[in-house]
């Protein structure tokens, strides 16, 4: 059952899985074609001493910040809007499976596709920042990314906890609340390796927002309004 | 039971984002401009000057006045003439600058020799891959090279910035140098100025794996070290590109030297240097002001860097205004990010500030309880009493925002 509930799952999220890759394959392809040109033009000397000592130095992966946060925000609306429409979800409550067990499958399932994108963006954009920059400029800037990262996951969690509520007051609280702590994991970034100290404070909160869905779903079960 | 522990979890969240956020937006919404109150050291009467703004900073509408040190009030002209180097555009515009001082001759060389600059004890942002520039290229200013150098256990590395290649002969030959001198790789910490924005370039002062300071240069190619003996465990060096001083070098424990062109240290005589002072220096005297949360302290020194006078103000801040006073009684605690790393901090105020305002929650939280005739002393009831007490305002509002319900 759980198979072909992924299966469903899948079907319902993968325009958005390949759409949202394909824009941030293009976004980190054109972040480094944007340093390449810079190289080219300033020269890599010049260049590199602007991206490390310019005041501020140069952000060049600026471009990616909201990049993960898009595509979570692409599979959870994908995942989420059409089971709310008409309240088609209780279609699936239905199922001869524990509905705890089903909605956490569902979430399962959207975090790893969230995952999975986030892998790829990543891999990518580490395989293409190591082929132009040193490590001590990749290292701080991996630190960096890696808070924009988890923020997809957080978002994915408060879309899916707001969705399945059944209360419209509380569902503005919870968006309320989501996009406030969201906040939190874009801070500016003044130089390389900014907000680092932070990151496992925000993995926490991210790790912290995984079960929020079951609990808006319990209230949706029991009928509440 | 799993879901009134999400709920507690939602409610926490909903106070850390107020403890967050309210303080920060109050603070926003209250604080005035601070009263600028600075001090100065006449190099003509030998005698400090304060200059303290008065007035409405609200409306715009203040000016600043000037004082000497028994508190008699100057004027804007004598305050000028009685520092020339801070004013001596304006001097000379009035035809009032002087043409000797103590008995020397102002010649350009002599104004040239005034000097200012921010100094921090705290060592700033670097990534530790500097470029070393030649240090006697033959010409004014220094040229950038094709190459990055890095100090790691494998010892001093050159990397082409173009094809981030390690350049092994002229590593090997710094490496060479560089062990020769005594220097034990890696590095903690390379200072520097790694601009093309500079006269002449001094090269880099390292501070290698035990702790021991040395000078690393480049001079017609070839590497020039040298070691510096230095007692003390070195926090930061501030490096001036022109001037007597090579650098600033602050220690841990909190004192700083001045490294002089001769490779001669002087011990500052400054106190409380964790933060961020201001250097002004002329031909006469060396300045050092040391600015505290409330309080700011000019030192000044002669030119051989020997104490000669201190002086302390109170100065303005919003920490010690009636708005904070207020903000205190209001918030229990806030939660604030430090800047550039950001670590999220608590900084909690003092009970006797926030207790009664926390009180008065607790029973209006009560009180609501009560007219909708819900029974507090269940657990869940009773745990979210806990947090209006403890969390004030902030558990008030989050345990009516999240409503606690029957199943």
């Amino acid at each position: 059952m759980i198979r072909h509930l992924f299966y469903k799952e899948w079907i319902k999220t993968r325009w958005a899985f390949f759409a949202s890759l394909a824009v941030g394959a293009a976004v980190i392809f054109y972040i480094f074609t944007m340093a390449e040109n810079r190289m080219t033009m300033l020269g890599a000397k010049g260049y590199m001493l602007s991206v490390l000592y310019d005041n501020p130095p140069k952000i060049y992966y600026s471009w990616l910040q909201y990049i993960p946060l898009l595509g979570a925000v692409c599979i959870g609306v994908a995942q989420y809007v059409p089971e709310i429409r008409n309240r088609r979800i209780r279609l699936t409550m239905h199922l001869p499976v524990d509905n705890r067990k089903l909605i956490a499958s569902m979430a399962l399932f959207g975090l790893m596709l969230v995952t999975i994108l986030n892998a790829l963006l990543f891999g990518f954009f580490e395989y293409e920042n190591h082929a132009l920059f040193p490590a001590e400029i990749t290292g701080p800037v991996t630190a960096t990314v890696i808070n924009w990262f988890l923020a997809s996951y957080l978002a994915y969690n408060y879309i899916g906890m707001t969705a399945m509520e059944p209360n419209g007051y509380r569902k503005l609280i919870y968006a309320v609340t989501g996009l406030i702590l969201l906040s939190l994991y874009y801070n500016s970034v003044d130089f390389h390796g900014a907000n680092s100290g932070s990151t496992w404070f925000l993995a926490i909160i991210a790790l912290l927002s995984c079960p929020l869905v079951l609990f808006s779903t319990h209230r949706l079960n029991k009928g509440d309004r | 039971m799993w879901s009134k522990t999400v709920r507690v979890l939602l409610i926490v969240t909903a106070v850390f984002t107020m403890a967050y956020y309210l303080p920060a937006f109050y603070q926003k919404s209250v604080e005035k401009r601070p009263y600028k109150t600075m001090i100065y050291f006449s190099e003509v009467s030998h005698d400090f000057i304060v200059s303290r703004e008065e007035g409405d900073t609200l409306e715009a509408k203040s000016e600043m006045k000037y004082y000497d040190s028994n508190g008699k009030e100057l004027d804007e002209k004598e305050y000028m003439k009685l520092l020339p180097f801070n004013n001596t555009r304006r001097l000379k515009i009035m035809g009032e600058f002087p043409d000797s001082l103590n008995g020397v001759e102002l010649t350009p060389e002599v104004v040239k020799m005034v000097k200012r600059g921010m100094l921090m004890a705290e060592s700033s942002y670097t990534l530790q891959l500097d470029p070393l520039f030649e240090s006697e290229s033959g010409h004014r200013g220094v040229t950038l090279p094709e190459d990055m150098f890095r100090i790691n256990y494998n010892g001093i590395e050159f990397i082409d910035c173009k094809t981030l290649k390690v350049n092994p002969e002229k590593s090997n030959l710094f490496n060479k140098a560089l062990a020769s001198a005594g220097f034990c790789a890696p590095s903690k910490g390379i200072y520097g100025i790694p601009s093309t924005i500079k006269r002449q370039d001094d090269g880099y002062f390292i501070v290698d794996k035990t702790g021991q300071l040395f000078q690393l240069k480049m001079i017609k190619g070839k590497p020039f070290v040298k070691e510096i003996p230095f007692e003390g465990e070195i926090k930061n060096i501030k490096c001036h590109s022109s001037g007597d001083l090579y650098c600033h070098i602050f220690t841990t424990d909190s004192i700083v030297y001045a490294l002089d062109r001769n490779y001669a240290l002087h011990k500052l005589p400054l106190e409380n240097v964790n933060g961020r002072y201001i250097l002004s220096s002329n031909y006469f005297y060396n300045t050092y002001k040391v600015n505290d949360k409330n309080k700011s302290t000019l030192y000044v020194l002669d030119p051989d860097y020997n104490f000669v006078a201190k002086h302390t103000e109170d100065i303005d801040h919003y920490s010690v205004s009636e708005e904070a006073k207020v903000e205190r009684k209001i918030f229990p605690f806030k939660i604030m990010l430090t800047p550039g790393m950001a670590h999220f901090i608590p900084i909690p105020n003092p009970i006797k500030d926030f207790y009664v305002l926390n009180l008065i929650c607790a029973g209006l939280f009560l009180l609501i309880k009560l007219i909708r005739r819900r029974k507090i002393w269940r657990i869940a009831g009773i745990v979210d009493l806990i947090i209006v007490l403890v969390t004030g305002v902030y558990g008030l509002v989050a345990v009516f925002a999240f409503p606690a319900r029957k199943y």
